[in-house]
């Protein structure tokens, strides 16, 4: 499997919505995050990799079939799991499985077999024979998860998995996902809202806002920490240092604060040979002048997914780590 | 001096147990390789949807009343057989036998026509129970997401569905019809009854298929559009009871325009079975089309609220 998901010129509008657009996209196998808030097109994406929605233009390719034209083959070897609950009423967990299995194309007494094993795979041997809607959340997660690696697909989407659970099963259900990935080989598409748990099991991570794709990347690139560079928060005119800042070679970077108030926080990248001195220095020396601006914080500039995403979506700014 | 307490680890016991198989839960064996052909995808929804109805007590409850009607009519036929063999060669009892043959069961057309008309009220009450089981449940529990996220397209599942509901109808009507016309065929003194009566097969057949599909159709229709039990019985009433009686009414008042009747599903149902069995009717005698586009009609209109429930299906959402 040489690509996961490849987007070309990929494109959905509703009427004159846009609903999706990306130039281009490759994701590589591995464990993917796709983030962003709603009504960024995350389910529009997905729709249409799974070749259930037809795009407008552009193409999409999953698993190396065309998604709108090769659907039954890309969802022959797709494992999805919903957001939201869909079962089927009357039957239990054992049956619900193994109904995947047939509609994938085992027989019968394959799927019953294949099921069987999932189940203990996932913990839930004494919960098979147990009618599913009458399970607590967390064994309907598990069997949601079930079906979706029933047909031991090469690729399971995971939709909001953690949804409903409580810490310890959260946890659980993410150490699952990790295993899936290390010790069955799946490829994961996980699209969440909740950015500690993407972080935790995520190699890559696709971030869209506004049905945009504003970047994509390994999660390690994204979030690395810059050496020299500072997060400050800026109190008064930022003007007057600001010109201060960059004669002394210092540059200066303003993090976009919401709904259009003015920024207070920034990263300052200083000069290779300059230490945080150089900056008490020139603010210092600012503070003294008519138009004060003071420096009211000063952390190390270490990023995490979630400050990333906020600055991403924040600056709407187009964009891949990997180029 | 008091001994350290030994530590036993059953991990490390557990391979050296004497014929002990040590399963790792993480290893999966591989998925099959021999797969069903995509064809035939929609096997597993009826399979199921069957199963869900038939382990329903209510099941049992209308195919008990179903079988009561098909005993009383079997049991006929074997008891005039018997009194007719009896009496053969016999000038005495004659009259009355031939009285309670035509008056029970005769054999022709009509009498299976009105076998499957009368077991058509009990697959009527079944369907009004089960449709929610079958179909809408599905919408209500959003199992369509879950069918519609695996290799099954849109028309496969309505062709399961329709398998299911249709092997229901058939259990009710065309089988017991079957069975009857097979069981009065060898009771006669010929085989001849098999060769003379093909029509009276062909209308079994076709009628009972017609009642089938047809009453299956309209299920999923409805089903899809109302999905919860009460509502789908008091729409099957509308269409089932108090639609014939207004039409009647109307047919009445109107000195016995037909027209009217066209909006009876049940009246429609009949002039098809007289078709069938090549009886004679009056109703539309001149103008078979209007029968056959009304009939079409309805089915059209189920079709369409069906599709147009299962289209707007969100498998992302």
């Amino acid at each position: 499997m040489s690509e996961l998901i490849r987007l070309e010129k990929l494109k959905r509008l509703y009427g004159a919505h846009l609903a999706f657009e990306a130039d281009e996209v490759v994701l590589q196998p591995g464990v993917v995050g796709l983030l962003g808030p709603n009504g960024a097109g995350k389910s529009t994406l997905l729709n249409m990799l799974m070749g259930l929605l037809a795009p407008s233009a552009g193409r999409a390719w999953m698993l190396g079939f065309d998604a709108a034209r090769e659907s039954r083959k890309v969802r022959s070897r797709v494992g999805y799991m919903p957001e939201n609950d869909s079962f089927v009423a009357g039957l239990s967990v054992l049956q619900f499985v193994s109904l995947a299995g047939e509609l994938c194309g085992q027989k019968a007494v394959d799927a019953r077999r294949r099921a069987h094993e999932v189940l203990s795979l996932l913990g839930l041997e004494e919960a098979r024979y147990r009618l599913i809607e009458e399970q607590p959340t967390g064994i309907r997660q598990r069997a949601k998860l079930a079906q979706a690696l029933i047909n031991n697909p090469d690729l399971v989407i995971l939709d909001e998995p953690t949804n409903g659970l409580d810490p310890a099963g959260r946890s659980a259900m993410l150490e699952l996902i990790s295993r899936l990935h290390r010790e069955q080989g799946k490829s994961i598409l996980l699209s969440s809202h909740l950015l500690g748990d993407v972080e935790r099991v995520c190699d890559s991570v696709v971030i869209l806002d506004r049905g945009r794709v504003l970047a994509h990347g390994e999660v390690s690139e994204l979030t690395s920490s810059h050496p020299n560079s500072y997060r400050i928060q800026v109190a008064g005119s930022v003007e007057a240092c600001g010109k201060l800042l960059r004669e002394r070679g210092i540059e200066l970077e303003a993090i976009p604060a919401r709904a259009g108030a003015p920024p207070r926080d920034y990263i300052v990248t200083l000069p290779p040979w300059a230490d945080t001195k150089l900056l008490f220095e020139v603010f210092s020396a600012a503070g003294g002048t008519e138009t004060a601006c003071l420096l009211s914080g000063l952390q190390p500039h270490e990023e995490n997914l979630e400050t990333v995403f906020e600055r991403i979506v924040a600056g709407g700014s187009g964009g891949s780590a990997d180029g | 001096m008091a001994e350290e307490p030994l530590e036993i680890n059953e991990v490390d016991l557990l391979p050296n147990a004497m014929g002990a198989t040590v399963v790792d839960r993480w290893t999966l064996s591989s998925a099959p390789d021999e797969l069903r052909a995509p064809a035939l995808a929609w096997w597993p929804v009826a399979r199921i949807g069957l199963g869900l109805v038939v382990k329903r007590r209510i099941f049992k409850v209308f195919m008990g009343l179903g079988l009561i009607n098909f005993l009383f009519f079997s049991a006929m036929i074997y008891f005039l057989a018997g009194l007719a063999a009896q009496l053969k060669g016999q000038r005495f009892g004659q009259g009355p036998l031939e009285f309670a043959r035509n008056f029970i069961f005769t054999g022709t057309g009509e009498s299976y026509r009105d076998f499957i008309s009368g077991q058509n009220v009990v697959v009527m009450l079944l369907l009004a129970i089960s449709g929610a089981v079958l179909v809408g449940n599905d919408f209500r529990f959003r199992s369509l997401t879950f069918y519609f996220s695996k290799p099954l397209e849109r028309w496969q599942y309505f062709f399961g569905k329709l398998v299911a509901t249709s092997l229901l109808v058939t259990l009710l009507t065309l089988l017991p019809c079957l069975a009857l016309f097979v069981e009065y065929g060898l009771f006669g003194d010929t085989f001849d009854y098999f060769i003379e009566s093909r029509r009276i097969l062909f209308g079994i057949v076709a009628y009972g298929l017609l009642v089938s599909v047809g009453m299956s159709i309209l299920l999923l229709g409805v089903a899809a559009l109302l999905q919860r039990t009460i509502s789908i019985v008091m729409v099957w009433g509308l269409i089932f009871i108090f639609l014939p009686i207004v039409t009647e009414v109307i047919h009445e008042a109107s000195r016995g325009s037909h027209y009217w009747k066209l909006l009876d599903f049940w009246s429609l149902l009949q002039w098809c079975s007289n078709a069938f069995f090549g009886i004679e009717s009056d109703l539309y005698s001149a103008e078979p089309w209007y029968p056959i586009g009304a009939l079409a009609a309805w089915l059209g209109a189920a079709l369409w609220a069906f599709w147009r429930k299962t289209r707007a299906v969100e498998v992302v959402s």
